[in-house]
């Protein structure tokens, strides 16, 4: 089931709601177990008994992280046996090419090692309560896309959480404004891309790798905000997922501020516990591209991606270098912010045209093509065409990439009138959205492949 | 503010409860007239269903078909794709002036040159002694799309590429007898009545007298006001209907029309699809009843015309008629519903005869549809 898929939004979530709302606080988890347990066993009703099994081995490994909790040499065996087999079944998948991949998995099982991870550090408290753990696990608002919630963050909620008129208001306008982020502009940025990706001049190179850019942004960025607008709703906060990645003034940057979730868990589960920074040189470069080549893996077991997660290891060890440079120094504020920024874009732009490439071959040909290259035409009829029609969409796409809608939220934050205002819109968001639905082909989320 | 989000969370949840609500008390669609085509229906339930998310995919179709104010839905969409994200198309569909078009592009060589040559191997193979002709109708972009800035597929290729590989065949150009008015505005097909000239351009050619056959000749015996065409439906776009005429006279009053597949007599113009309650959704369907593999139309008026072997697409139901005074009896193929091989043996084929392929562009250009 697909946030934007009608039986979703129109059968699934009214009857959950009604049900997590008439219910006592104390059955509330059951409620959101049982519905998240249905929501996932409707898109994937094989590989269900996997994530069952799965929250199974969590919960128990959990105990036996506890059971050894005087004996720390021994906990720390439990924790790689357990958090290691976690991880080996995610590499399966990954690597396995001949079976079809668990919607979702990459997400549950990095959720289920913070946990283990949390209960070792003493970050958290074994969670006793199977209900609630299973729930923490399979929570359907985040559990096939993120955003990747770390069990030291919703221990608390697990047991309490306030509900107010004020949170399901801003739940609903969160889960509205990201719908329409995916099946308006995402969905309709599919097409460019899809289209554009079948010529072969340069300005088609661009509006590819510019739309998809774009596309993956709002169907990522998007598909948080439900989950963060649906978690409102029923109580939650989930942590926020992006901020604005595309105005970045340099690749540290926007790692700061894209797939924020998952770049601080491989921060504090991987980087941090390799000695981060604190280390010699070269222990510093491997620590690096550990992570990274990691986060290249965790989106897919193919050249392109572990060369996309390098790609930014490699740009962020020249970036912090030449910030130690004189010539660094020596360069005016406003000119590092300006052409940083559009420095910046230019990368993250080439670093999605290697993500989105199916092989290495084809990953040279289309960013040889953003450059030019030799027998490449400038422009064709047919690419200026596309270039108009999808103008609106794109001058779109650039204006809320921006933070200028929070800006102007910021301010008349506190009127009524705003308030009624951005309400109406969000609402007429949420209609216009379902009219897309409705006459829409299958439109998948990008992440749900991850 | 806690009234306003009051008030907000009040109505969401009203539309979310509106809208299932609604569209469940309504009474079943089973077609969806606006789109031409049958609503989705809801899906057996099975185990092998689920594991193999039919069920779950059934559903959400099944959903989606039934939802309350559907068309007004897509209306929507395709407002604010055009009028608010200014695209030009939508649904593979634009606009100009109060004409709807689909984009057709680029030219596919290798499925053209498919086309030319099944045609030439049929022509040599089954009418070594015929006069045999083939004309292109062009599709309606080739009168507008470049000039208005849309891609349009090289016909000048497309053209050449039939040139090429029909072999044997004479070529009777009707490119310079059509203009986009002589479409329908919602539709992809020309109109009757228009197309009257076009018909004895054709006869003419394949040594036809059509001396007195102006258009004033026809009468109109069918009119229809409403008709909403293929293009109309997939856009969303709300715009005037067009409409069908269907032109008469003793030729085609006193036509014999013989439907292969139902072994049956049936009428010139099937007057029965106009109405509400027809089974048939596209109106255009009352030319010759819509898509038959196998038609004869015979002309008792002029018995010692000749017989003409017409391979058609969806464009030859309403032009034949208007060829039949040319000839004594015209035997309609449409490839797409039926091989060759089998169409031989159905029906008697004439060793002395004319055979003319009539195609249109975008059959040439996605010729897979070809048996």
């Amino acid at each position: 089931m697909l946030f934007s898929d009608l039986t979703f939004l129109y059968f699934f979530l009214p009857l959950v709601l009604a049900l997590v709302f008439l219910m006592p606080a104390g059955g509330r988890n059951a409620v959101i177990l049982a519905a998240s347990l249905i929501f996932y066993a409707w898109g994937e009703p094989v590989y269900w008994i996997l994530m069952a099994g799965m929250i199974f081995f969590g919960y128990g490994a959990g105990f036996a992280l506890e059971f050894y909790s005087e004996n720390r040499r021994m906990q720390k065996r439990i924790l790689w046996i357990f958090a290691g087999t976690a991880a080996a079944i995610l590499v399966f998948f990954k690597c396995t090419k001949s079976v079809a991949f668990p919607i979702g998995i990459s997400f549950y099982i990095f959720q289920i090692i913070s946990y283990l991870v949390d209960i070792y550090w003493k970050r958290g408290r074994i969670q006793r309560n199977f209900i609630d753990f299973a729930m923490y696990i399979s929570m359907f608002p985040q559990l096939i896309a993120g955003p990747i919630v770390r069990y030291e963050q919703m221990e608390g909620q697990l047991k309490e959480r306030g509900l107010s008129i004020d949170k399901i208001a801003y739940g609903i306008r969160r889960f509205a404004v990201g719908l329409a982020k995916k099946v308006i502009l995402a969905d309709t940025l599919a097409q460019l891309v899809e289209k554009a990706g079948a010529q072969t001049d340069m300005l088609a190179y661009y509006l590819t790798a510019i739309g998809f850019m774009m596309q993956i942004y709002y169907d990522f960025s998007g598909y948080s905000d439900m989950a963060i607008g649906l978690g409102s709703m029923m109580g939650f906060e989930f942590p926020e997922n992006f901020n604005f990645p595309y105005v970045s003034g340099s690749v540290t940057e926007f790692w700061c501020r894209w797939h924020m979730t998952l770049g601080t868990w491989f921060r504090d589960y991987v980087y941090i516990p390799l000695g981060g920074n604190r280390v010699g040189r070269i222990r510093y470069a491997f620590n690096i591209f550990a992570v990274w080549f990691l986060t290249g893996f965790w989106h897919g077991a193919s050249l392109p991606f572990i060369l996309w997660g390098l790609y930014f290891g490699i740009l962020l060890i020249l970036e912090k270098g030449f910030r130690t440079t004189h010539i660094y120094d020596r360069i005016p504020a406003s000119i590092k912010s300006v052409f940083g920024r559009i420095w910046t874009f230019f990368l993250v732009m080439a670093g999605f045209v290697l993500f989105r490439a199916e092989n290495l071959a084809q990953a040279v040909e289309r960013v040889r093509g953003l450059f030019g290259g030799a027998g490449i035409a400038r422009v064709t009829q047919i690419s200026l065409y596309y270039l108009r029609d999808f103008s609106g969409i794109l001058i779109l796409s650039f204006v809320f990439m921006t933070p200028v809608m929070r800006v102007i939220r910021e301010k008349f934050e506190e009127r009524a009138w705003f308030c009624a205002l951005k309400s109406a819109v969000c609402l007429l968001l949420f209609l216009l959205s379902t009219a897309f639905t409705i006459d829409s082909s299958f439109q998948p989320f990008l992440y749900f492949r991850f | 503010m806690r009234k306003v989000n009051i008030l907000f969370v009040v109505i969401f949840f009203s539309v979310l409860l509106f809208i299932p609500v609604w569209s469940a008390v309504q009474p079943e669609r089973e077609f969806i007239r606006s789109e031409r085509r049958r609503a989705a229906a809801f899906p057996v339930l099975s185990f092998a269903g689920i594991l193999n998310r039919e069920v779950m995919d059934g559903v959400e179709d099944y959903a989606r078909d039934q939802v309350v104010f559907r068309d007004g839905f897509r209306a929507w969409k395709a407002f604010a794709l055009k009028d608010m994200l200014f695209m030009k198309e939508n649904n593979g569909l634009y606009q100009v002036g109060d004409g709807i078009y689909r984009l057709e592009y680029p030219f596919n060589k290798e499925k053209t040159v498919r086309a030319a040559k099944k045609f030439s191997g049929i022509a040599k193979q089954y009418f070594p002694k015929a006069d045999v002709y083939y004309s292109v109708i062009p599709d309606k972009n080739y009168f507008v799309a470049g000039e208005n800035g849309y891609p349009e597929m090289d016909y000048g290729s497309l053209f050449s590429a039939m040139r090429e590989n029909m072999t044997g065949m004479s070529y009777i150009d009707i490119t310079g007898m059509l203009e986009t008015g002589d479409y329908y505005r919602t539709d992809l097909h020309w109109k009757q009545e228009e197309i009257t000239d076009t018909a004895d351009f054709l006869l003419e050619a394949m040594g036809k007298d059509v001396n007195g056959t102006e258009a004033e000749d026809y009468e109109e015996c069918v009119k229809y006001d409403s008709y909403y065409g293929s293009y109309a439906s997939q856009s969303g776009w709300r715009v005037k209907p067009d409409m069908i005429r269907c032109l008469t006279n003793p030729v085609i009053e006193s036509a014999v029309v013989t439907d292969y597949e139902k072994k049956a007599k049936i009428p010139v113009y099937a007057r029965e699809v106009l109405s509400e309650d027809a089974v048939s959704m596209d109106e255009y369907d009352v030319y010759l009843s819509g898509a038959k593999a196998l038609l004869t139309l015979e002309n008792p008026t002029n018995p010692d015309g000749g017989e003409l072997v017409l391979f058609r697409d969806s464009f030859g139901s309403s032009i034949a008629p208007l060829l039949l005074k040319g000839y004594s009896k015209i035997t309609m193929i449409d490839l797409r519903y039926v091989m060759m091989e089998y169409a031989a043996r159905m029906v008697e084929l004439p060793e002395q005869c004319d055979v003319l392929f009539l195609y249109n562009t975008q059959i040439l250009n996605h010729s897979d549809s070809l048996r």
